[in-house]
């Protein structure tokens, strides 16, 4: 079933590719327009998205992910770099979806309110989601940001933001 | 003569304190991300490109090229001791060399791993620095038919051989081709895919695509399967070979090390390959192949000593040619154009000094890793104890701090927790990265390439395949292609 979503996505990427290439030219009197390679690969990918799913509708192929005797085929060692199936509960699917828009709103706080609380609260909900136990990531979490920030600004003279909302910026965050 | 005089040339930029110490620093991280489980090769040196852009490009290259080699090295000390391989590659150690260490010569299996390394190594990177100018001076003849299709063929090489599908694997190029294409026309500077957003006005950021891949994706799909594998560790002893021993590896390292270098320069070849394909062999020229599994010191030194020359080899298609031939590769293709430096041909006349300086750093970085392997095999098994509940978090802050500090916009970090998203879902179905990462690097040339000889063709795309070695090249993509569909097909009917 999960296979069907890649399928999706693929369609759904070369639609988007065929959209946003309307109005640029396939050919220019130049040779080659700006439109011609994405809509080129835009079919393509609908064509390769369509034989994958007649790959699945047809094969329906078992995964091996497992290697663990010496006569193993190359086939086998090939697909042993295939990532394991993976069992989703609720509780692991809200971790990752907690995780994942944590690393969204960072992009979008970080200038906001400062390197250090904005990194802090980011390693926290990191350690927590994987889990660790709060108090204890909070205590790690400080201890990580000094050390990343003796590596980046002090080490790699790296411009670190500070907060630009006053009342932080005025604690020197 | 160029070879060798390149070569000490290399090594007087590499026999820097500083160089000297960041090839120290790259070999220990490397043989760190070698044995931590959860972080790859590529992983470790995803995390520290930005790290590098703030180092002189010499200086940035050695050492993520010492983390590349170090990292074939550390996933030996785990693949020996505990039976768990660190990289795919790996896999193959595990046949002999656990059991040897169950039998009390973990001392060993770990030492001829290490010499074989070394002599592989050290052996492939004198034949790289032999033959890298006269490839590159070929290349150079090479017009933008051939350079065009010869890129489509590492295209298809990656697609057919990273992987188990290759209809995933050529989906992936595809992929990694039409993310090239957002940004400005390189011919008539016209926007492409950017939907309005200026951000997307200069492309991509290629750091995003690493990152999000290799670094925290894994972290994110470790919430579904915990990655804190710790079994128990055999106890080493008798760390030094004895001269039987040394007797008895000399053929397989000798045959490991031809292997492993004929195998790398090919662009695409996974290096899983070299290891099993050394491991056959070794079996099939011994006089006790019942012996094999159960602790055959050449089950170890082979695949072990093809491993690092794999290694060092693969470096020649990307040094000569610029084509990245495995994923970890590619992240070296992107530090070396984060520093304002074009890998192919044309590196060893614009830039000999990181050219050269990274092939006599490969010898340097051998004799290190020799050197620090086995009186560090304490430290790096108890390194495995580290939850990964605190590595997970430190490459979550290192990747985000990392990204912002390359061009300190926030708009990248919103690309990489994309491109995260993107790369778990992915992995999740199953799909290979590498194929996508090597495109997205290869799409702007293949491009320009494809352009000029229809310019030069006056249009006509028959020059593709009128010309000799443009033929060629499409030749050997499609009997790849073909082969391994074949293969898989042959597979799926048991």
């Amino acid at each position: 079933m999960k296979e069907w979503f890649g399928v999706a996505f693929w369609l759904a990427i070369a639609t988007v590719a065929l959209v946003g290439s309307q109005g640029l030219a396939i050919t220019t009197r130049f040779g080659l327009g700006p439109g011609f390679f994405i809509r080129g690969l835009s079919f393509v990918l609908i064509g390769l998205a369509l034989v994958q799913g007649l790959t699945i509708l047809f094969e329906g192929r078992g995964r091996k992910t497992v290697i663990d005797a010496a006569d193993a085929s190359l086939g086998d060692i090939l697909d042993a770099e295939d990532e394991p199936e993976i069992e989703a509960s609720t509780r692991t699917i809200l971790r990752f979806s907690a995780l994942a828009a944590s690393l969204f709103i960072y992009g979008f706080i970080i200038e906001q309110i400062g390197f250090v609380l904005s990194t802090v609260a980011l390693c926290w909900v990191a350690m927590v989601v994987l889990g660790r136990p709060p108090l204890r990531s909070l205590v790690e979490a400080g201890i990580a940001i000094v050390a990343t920030r003796i590596l980046f600004a002090d080490l790699l003279g790296v411009l670190l933001p500070t907060a630009r909302i006053p009342f932080l910026a005025s604690m020197g965050l | 003569m160029e070879g060798l005089f390149g070569l000490l040339q290399g090594f007087e930029v590499v026999f820097t304190w500083h160089n000297l110490g960041f090839a120290l620093i790259g070999c220990l991280t490397g043989m760190m991300v070698g044995v931590l489980p959860g972080v790859g090769q590529s992983t470790g040196m995803a995390l520290l490109i930005p790290i590098t852009y703030h180092l002189a490009p010499d200086s940035a290259v050695i050492m993520l090229a010492s983390i590349f080699y170090g990292a074939a090295y550390g996933g030996t000390i785990t693949s020996i001791l505990m039976n768990v391989p660190g990289e795919s590659e790996s896999i193959v150690t595990t046949f002999d060399g656990y059991p040897m260490a169950k039998q009390g010569r973990a001392g060993v299996a770990l030492s001829i791993s290490a010499i074989g390394s070394f002599i592989g190594g050290t052996a492939a990177t004198i034949a790289l620095a032999l033959v890298a100018v006269p490839v590159a001076r070929l290349a150079l003849n090479l017009g933008p038919p051939e350079y065009a299709t010869l890129m489509l063929m590492g295209l298809c090489l990656a697609a057919g051989l990273l992987g188990s599908s290759v209809v995933k694997g050529l989906i992936m190029v595809v992929f990694g081709l039409v993310l090239s294409q957002i940004g400005t026309d390189p011919a008539l500077g016209i926007s492409r895919l950017t939907f309005g957003n200026i951000n997307l006005i200069d492309g991509v950021p290629l750091l995003a695509i690493i990152m999000g891949f290799y670094g925290l994706s894994d972290v994110l799909l470790s919430i579904f399967r915990p990655l804190n594998v710790i079994g128990g560790s055999a106890k080493v002893a008798g760390l030094l070979p004895t001269r039987k021993d040394l007797a008895e590896a000399a053929a397989p390292i000798a045959r490991g090390t031809l292997v492993g270098a004929m195998l790398g320069i090919l662009p695409g070849m996974a290096s899983a390959v070299s290891t099993f394909f050394s491991y056959a062999v070794e079996r099939r020229v011994s006089r006790t192949p019942e012996a094999f599994g159960r602790g055959a010191l050449a089950g170890v030194a082979g695949p072990e000593t093809a491993n690092n020359a794999f290694a060092n080899a693969s470096f020649l298609p990307l040094m000569t040619l610029g084509i990245p031939g495995s994923a970890a590769l590619s992240i070296l293709f992107g530090a070396l154009m984060i520093q304002g430096i074009a890998p192919g041909p044309l590196m060893f006349r614009d830039h000999p000094d990181v050219a050269w300086g990274l092939i006599a750093s490969m010898i340097v970085g051998n004799g290190i890793l020799l050197a620090l392997s086995l009186p560090l095999v304490g430290m790096w098994v108890s390194l495995l104890r580290l939850p990964f509940t605190v590595i997970g978090a430190l490459i979550v802050i290192l990747s985000m701090l990392g990204v912002y500090s390359i061009a300190n916009n926030p708009a990248d970090l919103v690309a990489l927790a994309v491109f995260t998203m993107i790369g778990s879902g992915l992995k999740w179905l199953n799909y290979p990265l590498a194929p996508a990462v090597l495109a997205f690097i290869l799409g702007r040339p293949i491009e320009s390439a494809i352009g000029q000889s229809l310019n030069i063709a006056r249009g006509d795309w028959t020059i593709f395949f009128t010309r000799p070695l443009s033929l060629l090249f499409i030749t050997v993509a499609v009997v790849i292609i073909a082969s391994t569909s074949i293969r898989l097909v042959q597979d799926a009917r048991g």
